[in-house]
């Protein structure tokens, strides 16, 4: 609940029926097979005198929204935080220049896909071994992929190996499936070959999620689905010390480690013990008592934090926090039945303060948005949206056009939103926004289903957020917008082909800027012309830390390098 | 008596029974889908596919009556299953959790009774005064206030406000968990261990310890009116051995069985402070497993709780029959 | 809640003789007893000082909302502010008047506490009272469902209410009036254990007269004394019980002002605007308090066996 704003889907979050077929290679930096070791990298770090430590965190895990840490179930960012720090995967992304991610291999060597991106090849780095020593080979690959695809063991990430040739055979209910031909691996070459379902030259991207991470064969067959509830061997910074349990989970650095993307090969820190937190509140309580080391800034927090601690509040993320009309069973809003209420929603989206709300709900400390996009992807471009400023006088003036057109509204309309998090102080302000303007409203809060309740046709004008899988364009676009992602993601429904046409031009474009561009042309029309969406604001860190931690930071994705981080003595 | 023994059994059996099934019942009365909340529907909109399998992988596709033999079942064998959350064994989990809410418990009934007790005693013997007066209007501001104000309000002092003030150590309380979880003969904690300890417990009594004071305070008086009483005021006995001898034991009666009731309602009374002080006991488990949809966790904790509070009040009417020998006499219910 | 009508039985002691004049004796003496209570409760300086608190809180929930401004009025730059001429307790994380806002929540409160005591007292009365009187069977089921109900946490019972009746008023009221009603029955079902077995009332239905009757008039006021004691009590307790829910998420709802939801909003802003946890607080200590002082002063009140 109290971590709704975060969300941590995987790659292109689609149902089986939404394949996404992005045909040729997406950005040059995908394909990017150095592993160059950045000079940037080592002036980012504070220089220790000693190193060790035992780190205290009061910040990652929050009980209601823990499952397992298990890389094939994993859910939440809470408990990714934990599962990244043990598990290393194919490739990783190099977050040194926030605005220019770099996709580096990790565990590859090398990484390549075949013309028409329908085959990719990853060369593993020989003599990696895990924690107790066993090989890292890419048999270790194919056996956690097949392993965490069973439809038996209902992985919340199981639909990512739709991705793979005939994967959604595996997935399929009752399914009996075990192997996939279409993974090939060599452990004589150290190659692993992936035949995909259709072109996409994301894929490498893709795999840099735990679920596609590789798993100690022998080990895991004794436990198989209960592998997330043992001492678990993994191959990253970090190793488990125990199994975890109702309180805590314990890490110790793993000495067998093979370093990052960045060049670093030791962890820092002896220790890491990660205490569930009951709520973001008490976490926060236990900080300033001094009984952690980082802690979550609860709702409301953000002035007083920033002021008394070490905050990584000035981090941009890439996340977005919006409303999004419903474009289904909604003719108060929507354009069904030929109709064409975008005045309406142009004048809604300037209705809402957006000013007010950031300082009220979030002290001043998110970022107005230009659009829906967030600054740091790639073919970011400014100021795109012409109607997301707060504006009450054009608010008015839309309106009106919209009367004279035609249009009236025979009730008040419905704002939809989950509760906890922090929504209802939000909403409560729009209401009063749009009664400035004479629009009339009644909320629907939102306790349990919520998001698959707005995406099967409940949305009115309802809450979302959105967090980066991997920083591309489409994360933000086709994942949220399309009609592919209709049922998933979409919350709103909204379905328009000019929209996709554009999309599909740009997923097929090979050049960076062209492809920037069109995705821009997509943006615009999404927000100038349809107004489908209302961005309220881009997300920004929310952890404190105490005065003797050096090199904490939230990357824009989110999972903290927990390698990097140290204690000052 | 052992009639009485073997029929309040049987009664429990029957309550454990009624519970079990009442809450099993409420749990597929709960909004939403178990199977797409478990997969993370809370959080995003979930796949058809995934919320299948994961319908699938715990069992509940299977029509209710049937989950509900095969839940009944392995309660009788006391093998609970596993958590629908994350697939450890709830036995396991039960384990963990319970001793850290018995003790709880223990130490806040302990606290609430000699507290309590002595107040009321206190307040019977000066009647109205103003040392009764005030007693009264502070045990009943503390349990006036709400307990997650009380709680919040010790966190503030002893851990945050005693942080930035720089506060000796040994005043400086930590404001939540167990911590080291050191017990010396299972019930008496170390001294780091009652550091964590003593806020929830001091919490978690303040809600009865009026109702134990006033209880007393009125048994004192009723009893101190009692003709035998009177007669041994009569025959001249000191007033310190009359309330030793014959008030305090006969007005403890009433008193012990309150507190014997309160025992078993604060396991799960104590949800509040739980959640507060993140006092990891079954309270807290409970309202997790509730919101999480995990069933198998849910129905173990009922029972566990229930027959905590039904195991009590047998032990406390037990004892109370032994007594009180009228209440032995005249049979039947209580 | 706590149980205590162990306690509560062993209190009423009312000596009775057991002919039919003397009938006419002890209604006389019942209503004198009246009076009596009366006059002792009067006297009692607590007791006088809760029915102060809550005939304030009375008069504040009931011509209160009209005085004052809008609870759900937001200003603009005015927000987590201390209290100053306009905004008498201050305003809170979004901007709106506290002072409003608590008027309302004791509104609010009063409301469910009574509406919740009212509708448990009665449950109470009728199945205690019949388990009482019938005994047998209908004793056994009614007291083994105040068993099994007693041991779920209420926390349970609201989750599966707001399924059932959707969240909000109407969902806190059902579930605290299901959790609360087991105390009452069992005191009224004691009462009535104890009073069937007065001569006086062996005699009433020897000569015949109606069970109605004898109920009303001869078992109810036996009875009526612990029941309103755990009534003034059970009123407190609801009012925290509602601020109990609220705070783990399943009581009233935003944007409505409740107290109990107001202080658990509250705790995050506390070091800047301590108000927002203060007033409210004091609000809900004030009208338990008030009901507490009352219940006590009525057991005291009620009790017979006074110095002679």
């Amino acid at each position: 609940m109290a971590r709704s704003t975060r969300r941590f889907t995987a790659a292109a979050a689609l149902s089986l029926l939404a394949l996404t077929a992005a045909s040729c290679g997406d950005s040059k930096s995908t394909t990017d097979t150095a592993t160059e070791t950045t000079a940037a990298a080592a002036a980012v770090t504070t220089v220790l005198s000693q190193e060790g430590g035992t780190f205290i965190d009061g910040a990652q895990l929050v009980a209601d929204n823990l499952t397992s840490y298990d890389p094939g179930l994993v859910q939440t960012l809470d408990e990714s935080q934990v599962t990244t720090a043990i598990y290393d995967g194919l490739t990783e992304f190099d977050f040194t220049d926030k605005e220019k991610p770099v996709l580096k291999g990790l565990l590859a060597e090398k990484f390549e896909p075949n013309a028409d991106a329908t085959v990719w090849t990853f060369t593993i780095k020989k003599e990696m071994t895990f924690d107790n020593g066993d090989p890292v080979l890419p048999s270790s690959f194919k056996f956690a992929w097949e392993r965490n695809a069973r439809a038996s063991f209902a992985s919340p990430y199981g639909y990512l190996i739709s991705y793979v040739k005939d994967g959604a055979s595996m997935q399929k209910e009752n399914s009996t499936v075990t192997t996939l031909d279409a993974i090939k691996a060599d452990d004589e070459a150290m190659t692993l070959e992936v035949t995909l379902e259709s072109a996409n030259a994301d894929f490498a991207a893709i795999v840099s999620h735990p679920f596609f991470g590789p798993l100690p064969e022998k080990l895991v067959k004794e436990h198989m689905d209960d592998w997330g509830t043992t001492l678990m061997v993994g191959n990253g910074p970090f190793k488990m010390e125990a199994a975890a349990n109702e309180q805590e989970v314990v890490l110790v650095r793993n000495d067998k480690w093979g370093g990052n993307v960045l060049g670093d090969e030791k962890a820092n820190l002896d220790r890491i013990e990660f205490k569930i937190q009951k709520d973001p509140e008490g976490g926060y309580t236990a900080f300033e008592a001094g009984d952690t080391m980082s802690a979550s800034i609860p709702p409301g927090k953000f002035g007083a934090a920033q002021k008394d601690h070490n905050n990584t509040v000035k981090s941009g993320t890439l996340g977005v926090y919006f409303f999004v009309f419903g474009f289904k069973n909604n003719p108060q809003l929507s354009d069904e039945g030929g109709k064409d209420n975008s005045l309406l929603r142009k004048a809604i989206s300037m209705a809402i303060d957006r000013e007010q709300i950031n300082q009220k709900v979030y002290e001043g400390t998110r970022n107005l948005p230009t659009g829906v996009v967030p600054p740091g992807i790639p073919g970011f471009k400014k100021d795109l949206c012409k109607f997301c400023a707060f504006n009450i006088d054009e608010s008015k003036k839309l309106l009106q056009e919209w009367k004279d057109a035609g249009g009236t509204l025979n009730g008040p309309i419905t704002i939809n939103f989950n509760t906890g998090g922090g929504h209802e102080d939000v909403v409560s302000i729009v209401q009063e926004n749009l009664k400035a303007i004479g629009i009339e409203s009644t909320t629907d809060p939102i306790s349990e289903k919520y998001f698959g309740t707005m995406a099967k046709g409940g949305c009115r004008f309802c809450r979302a957020g959105w967090y980066a899988d991997y920083p591309t364009y489409g994360n933000f676009t086709l994942d949220l917008f399309s009609t592919t992602a209709v049922g998933g993601n979409n919350n709103g429904s909204f379905s328009d082909t000019k929209f996709d046409d554009l999309l599909a031009k740009a997923q097929a474009e090979v050049d960076d800027t062209k492809r920037g561009e069109l995705y821009n042309q997509a943006e615009e029309y999404l927000l100038n012309d349809r107004m489908a969406v209302v961005p309220f604001n881009w997300y920004t860190g929310d952890q404190v830390y105490g005065d003797k931690v050096v090199n904490y930071d939230q990357p824009p994705l989110g999972i903290i390098l927990w390698e990097r981080v140290g204690i000052k003595k | 008596m052992l009639s009485f023994i073997v029929r309040r059994v049987f009664q429990l059996l029957f309550v454990v029974w009624g519970a079990v099934t009442l809450v099993f019942f409420l749990y597929f009365l709960l909004p939403g889908d178990a199977a797409e909340i478990l997969a993370g529907g809370d959080n995003r909109a979930v796949s058809e596919t995934v919320v299948t399998n994961t319908r699938n992988k715990l069992g509940l596709d299977r029509p209710v009556i049937v989950q509900y033999g095969k839940y009944l079942k392995s309660i009788v064998t006391f093998d609970f299953g596993k958590s629908f959350k994350d697939g450890r064994e709830v036995s396991e989990i039960i384990k963990e959790r319970a001793p850290a809410s018995l003790r709880l418990a223990v130490w806040a009934i302990m606290l609430e009774a000699s507290v309590g007790i002595s107040l009321g005693i206190l307040s019977a013997k000066r009647k109205n005064s103003v040392a009764d007066t005030v007693t009264t209007i502070t045990a009943a501001v503390a349990s006036a206030i709400p307990v997650f104000v009380l709680g919040y309000a010790f966190q503030q002092v002893t851990g945050v406000y005693a942080n930035n003030h720089d506060w000796p150590q040994w005043l400086r309380l930590p404001v939540q968990r167990i911590g080291p979880d050191e017990w010396y003969l299972w019930i008496i904690p170390s001294a780091e261990q009652f550091r964590y300890l003593v806020q929830p417990m001091i919490v978690l009594a303040s809600v009865s310890t009026i109702i134990v004071a006033r209880l007393t305070r009125t048994t004192m008086l009723e009893v101190g009116k009692a003709e035998y009483v009177r007669t041994a005021r009569a025959k001249g006995l000191k007033e310190g051995v009359i309330t030793r001898r014959h008030t305090l034991r006969n007005a403890m009666i009433p008193v012990i069985t309150f507190i014997g009731i309160d025992f078993g309602t604060l396991i799960t009374a104590a949800i509040l402070t739980e959640t507060v002080f993140n006092w990891p006991g079954l309270g807290s488990k409970l309202v997790a497993s509730a919101e999480g949809r995990d069933l198998p966790v849910l129905l173990a904790l009922t029972v566990v709780v229930v027959l905590v509070y039904g195991i009590v009040n047998l032990a406390v009417d037990i004892s109370y029959a032994w007594f009180d020998p009228r209440v032995r006499l005249a049979g039947g219910e209580r | 809640m706590s149980d205590l009508s162990n306690e509560i039985v062993n209190d009423t002691a009312v000596v009775m003789p057991g002919a039919e004049d003397s009938l006419k004796e002890v209604v006389a003496a019942t209503r004198s007893f009246r009076q009596d209570s009366w006059r002792r409760f009067r006297s009692n300086k607590l007791a006088i000082v809760g029915m102060a608190l809550v005939v304030f809180l009375l008069v504040v929930a009931v011509i209160g909302p009209f005085l004052v401004q809008n609870p759900l009025a937001q200003e603009r730059l005015l927000y987590k502010s201390p209290p100053d001429a306009n905004h008498w307790f201050g305003t809170d994380q979004i901007g709106r008047d506290v002072f409003a806002r608590v008027v309302y929540g004791i509104r609010l409160s009063l409301f469910i506490g009574l509406l919740v005591s009212l509708l448990e007292v009665f449950v109470g009365i009728v199945l205690g009272a019949m388990a009482g009187w019938f005994g047998r069977y209908f004793d056994t089921i009614v007291m083994r469902l105040v068993d099994i109900l007693l041991a779920i946490p209420y926390f349970l019972v609201a989750v599966a209410m707001i399924a059932v009746v959707g969240r909000g008023t109407s969902a806190v009221v059902i579930t605290l009036v299901v959790t609360s009603w087991l105390a009452t029955a069992r005191v009224v079902r004691a009462g009535m254990l104890q009073a069937k077995q007065f001569d006086y009332v062996e005699a009433a239905r020897a000569i015949g007269v109606p069970t109605r009757r004898i109920i009303t008039r001869h078992i109810m006021p036996n009875i009526i004394q612990p029941v309103l004691v755990l009534t003034a009590i059970g009123i407190g307790s609801a009012v925290l019980a509602e601020s109990a829910l609220s705070f783990l998420g399943v009581g009233v709802q935003e944007p409505t002002p409740s107290l109990g939801l107001m202080i658990s909003r509250s705790q995050s802003f506390f070091s800047e605007s301590p108000g927002l946890l203060i007033f409210p607080g004091l609000a809900i200590v004030i009208t338990v308090l008030g009901f507490l002082l009352i219940g006590d002063g009525l057991r005291d009140a009620l009790d017979v066996k006074d110095e002679v």
